[in-house]
């Protein structure tokens, strides 16, 4: 092979590389632009679906009477939507909001999933969840959408 | 004869090279004003909804009568104690028209104006849609024609405030846009 196909061939060899960064630096920018604004709309409908569940009650017990001890809470196995309750408009607790899940869909970047997980904590110590009842609830909602590269989770406690 | 192939045939090879480095340069420039273009819409978008969302809220504040008294798909004009001075204070959002941005290349892009206690109008930001949906306590929406009564506005609970803004100026034809959309429940409603 003599010397000129040599220098071509890693002429050729640079210049596919130099197209191949520059393609990739472009492809990596477009998916940040569109998981920027799909982050910007998660956060706008998690905290939408966390006002609506801060108008309900703490507790089902709690809804026409004041509870003094932890005992009269809905017990931990028993969080979650009453019966008689099928959409969220008849949720009157914030623990019917456990397990339940909704799809908005917005006309730019499409369906954002949302799924909820209300449970109870204890205030010394908020990032474990709970096996007894306590004063104390973390919502959690969790948001999926093609452009957003993970899992979306929005958290916030909630006290009686 | 082979002496003047080669010359002809790197001619044709450097002049190929040299369109493939000037498209790509031409395609980077179009991906960073993309970009630019996008991060412009989605601060303006994040500002004017800081804003809408701050205001909202606090429909009602220490007002007592009536809180909302103009409710319709564009427009929404309401009371609050917004700087919580003791005093009655309102607010009045509505959408421009297009007109009003000939200057700009978007054809689409309007005004959204915000006037407090009946000042001079300023604008909030450019927008290409606002649009409202109010909805009653067990949240089914309540149609415009209803919220033209005083006794339908009471109703409100919940208000969806849809918003698209896009640049003034295309990439490729393409105006590169940003959307929000969220439910507003204001405590005192």
């Amino acid at each position: 092979m003599g010397y000129h196909q040599i220098l071509t061939i890693a002429s050729i060899f640079l210049l596919s590389t130099l197209i191949l960064n520059v393609n990739n630096a472009t492809t990596q920018r477009l998916t940040s632009m569109y998981s920027n604004e799909a982050a910007i709309d998660a956060s706008g409908i998690a905290q939408s679906l966390i006002d609506e569940i801060q108008t309900r009650a703490f507790d089902e017990r709690t809804i026409y009477k004041m509870v003094t001890t932890t005992d009269s809470l809905t017990v931990v196995k028993l969080v979650g939507k009453d019966a008689g309750e099928t959409v969220s408009t008849q949720f009157d607790d914030i623990d019917d909001y456990n397990n339940y899940t909704r799809t908005d869909s917005l006309s730019r970047m499409g369906n954002f999933n949302t799924k909820v997980l209300v449970y109870y904590i204890d205030k010394n110590n908020p990032d474990t969840q709970s096996a007894v009842r306590t004063f104390t609830k973390q919502i959690d909602v969790h948001i999926t959408n093609f452009s957003l590269p993970d899992t979306l989770k929005f958290s916030h406690i909630i006290g009686y | 004869m082979q002496y003047w192939l080669d010359i002809v045939g790197s001619f044709l090879i450097g002049g190929l090279i040299l369109l493939i480095l000037v498209n790509l340069n031409l395609s980077m420039n179009t991906s960073a004003a993309e970009n630019l273009n996008t991060n412009i819409s989605q601060g303006n978008l994040v500002s004017t909804t800081y804003v809408i969302e701050h205001d909202i809220y606090k429909i009602g504040y220490r007002i007592t009568g009536e809180k909302i008294t103009v409710a319709d798909s564009t427009e929404l004009k309401f009371y609050t104690d917004i700087d919580n001075n003791g005093t009655k204070d309102s607010i009045h959002y509505y959408l421009g028209n297009t007109s009003e941005m000939f200057l700009t290349f978007n054809p689409k892009d309007r005004l959204l104006y915000r006037i407090m206690n009946n000042e001079t109008a300023s604008s909030s930001n450019i927008v290409v849609d606002f649009n409202l949906t109010f909805h009653d306590s067990l949240g089914a929406v309540i149609n415009y024609a209803s919220l033209k009564n005083a006794s339908s506005r009471q109703k409100v609970k919940t208000i969806t405030v849809s918003l698209f803004v896009e640049p003034a100026e295309p990439i490729d034809g393409i105006y590169q846009g940003a959307e929000w959309k969220k439910n507003l429940i204001a405590k005192n409603l």
